[in-house]
């Protein structure tokens, strides 16, 4: 008898795969089977379960799927409202700025000196017993920036000042723009002599900017300038600029600036020009006094058989 | 409308004698969850090969495959009242043991040792062996159980989830729909996966194909 070539027979995946479905356990597997899941089973019972199985979580959440969209528009509106109650709800900053950006951005104002003759920036650090403010009015600007003034004898002076909304609060440390604080830090008298027309240079500059602006220069150095101990002190105000917006220009504020740059020529002169300028600073010191008294004579009552002079 | 045609009409199952299955096994669920916890025995009869089967040819290991499988029996025995009859008991089965499975596969993606059952020849199985090969006796056996490793083999090189439908298709006889709904995929999807699958099969066995 002849045994057929199969080799040629027709044989798929599925043929195979049926090869694989006949795998199947003894049936002493099952006794073994049954045990073992008997004894799991009553394991599974016996076997405390964790609490938040009692939860039902599937269930819950099942339930609250139906109200997904509600629920979650409120937790939105509400997580909003938080924000924006928040947002408001910032303090105000203690220079009444209403912008908040550009009162947390608020950065101090630097001012440099660099000169020529020494090639090196000349920084002091300036304590105030009251400020100056020099502050130029510019439209919009977003963003407060430093102030800068810069120096040099053969440079022209360049002089970029903080915006007009710019909140800058801080004490600042201040460059010796006056004659006397360059003299000191240049700590030689010939420095001293060389910085003079560089500090009246300043000092026009300063005018002149004060004079052109909206809002024009606001000095409080006041009776200080007057006391002659002041005015040898290496120190001298710094200048805080106050919000533009708030300051205002009187010709009374114009003609002190005017005498003070008087007053800081005087100090600056040498030889012949010392006395015409220790009598420009008297009759300044006078002036001052005689707005002082103008000032009190407002406080002058009458009631009356009354006179009363408020102090 | 009552409960087991509500059953009914949200099982995918189309045939008849699946229907008839769903809803013997939905009144047992009922007995189950009324407190008479030996009726679950009856299901575990029911479906324990058939749960092993498809296990063990996604692991390739009869030991994993014994461990899954009773797993998938406590976890259902377990949330026997969760169970609210929206697909059928045998569904709701092969969906944990897949889970489980799926699971235990992820965890153990380097560790894989095969140990098999022994093939159980019927006609068809011996059928199949005869086209393949002429030999006899020791020699026979040796081939079947080469065979049986190469298939294996294959059957692993395959992804995850082409190997579950393939097992669920070609071995455990489950309909496009049904796989659909225990690997929670569209039917597209499963008809896809199981072409491609195919195709990797073959590539695979192509010295035991023959077109």
């Amino acid at each position: 008898m002849m045994i057929p070539d199969r080799s040629s027979e027709k044989v798929t995946i599925e043929d195979l795969l049926r090869l694989k479905r006949a795998e199947r356990p003894s049936p002493e597997f099952w006794t073994c089977f049954e045990q073992d899941l008997r004894a799991k089973q009553l394991a599974a019972i016996v076997e405390k379960r964790p609490w938040w199985h009692a939860l039902r979580l599937p269930q819950a959440a099942r339930a609250v799927a139906r109200f997904q969209v509600p629920l979650g528009s409120a937790a939105v509106l509400t997580l909003s409202f938080i924000v924006v109650s928040h947002y408001h709800g910032q303090p105000v900053s203690p220079t009444g700025e209403d912008s908040p950006a550009v009162a947390t951005s608020a950065q101090p104002v630097a001012t440099a000196v660099a000169m020529s003759s020494s090639a090196e920036p000349v920084t002091a650090t300036v304590a105030m017993a009251e400020p100056t403010v020099v502050a130029v009015a510019q439209p919009v600007v977003s963003e407060p920036k430093p102030v800068e003034v810069l120096t040099a004898q053969q440079a022209p002076m360049e002089v970029a000042m903080t915006s007009a909304s710019a909140p800058v609060a801080r004490p600042t440390e201040l460059t010796s723009m006056i004659p006397w604080g360059l003299g000191q830090t240049a700590g030689t008298n010939d420095a001293s002599a060389e910085q003079a027309p560089v500090s009246t240079r300043l000092i026009q500059t300063s005018l002149q900017v004060a004079a052109t602006s909206d809002l024009g220069v606001t000095t409080l150095l006041g009776n200080a300038l007057v006391d002659e101990g002041q005015l040898q002190a290496s120190r001298m105000p710094v200048a805080e600029v106050k919000p533009a917006v708030a300051q205002t220009t009187s010709p009374r504020e114009l003609r002190r600036a005017k005498i003070l740059a008087g007053l800081v020529l005087a100090d600056n002169a040498d030889g012949s020009d010392y006395a015409r300028a220790i009598h420009g600073r008297d009759v300044a010191a006078n002036d001052l006094s005689e707005d002082q008294l103008y000032d009190s004579a407002r406080r002058l009552g009458v009631g009356g058989d009354r006179l009363t002079l408020k102090f | 409308m009552n409960a087991v045609s509500k059953v009914l009409t949200k099982t995918l199952v189309a045939s008849p004698e699946r229907q008839q299955e769903a809803d013997s096994d939905w009144v047992i669920v009922q007995r189950v969850q009324a407190g008479d916890v030996a009726s679950f025995d009856q299901l575990i009869l029911k479906y324990r090969e058939r749960v092993y089967a498809m296990v063990y040819n996604m692991t390739s290991n009869r030991e994993d495959a014994a461990d899954l499988t009773q797993d998938a029996f406590i976890k259902a025995f377990q949330s026997i009242n969760r169970f609210q009859g929206q697909s059928s008991f045998f569904t709701w089965l092969y969906r944990i043991a897949v889970n489980s499975s799926l699971t235990h596969l992820r965890k153990n993606k380097l560790r894989t040792f095969f140990s098999f059952d022994k093939v159980h020849e019927d006609a068809g199985v011996t059928e199949v062996i005869n086209r393949l090969t002429d030999k006899k006796d020791v020699e026979r056996d040796v081939f079947v159980h080469e065979l049986q490793e190469k298939l294996n083999e294959a059957m692993q090189k395959l992804s995850i989830p082409h190997r579950t439908v393939v097992t669920l298709f070609e071995i455990d006889g489950l309909s496009h729909e049904e796989i659909a709904e225990v690997m929670n995929c569209s039917v597209g999807t499963v008809r896809s996966r199981l072409h491609y699958a195919k195709q990797l099969l073959q590539a695979e066995l192509q010295s035991y194909v023959r077109p």
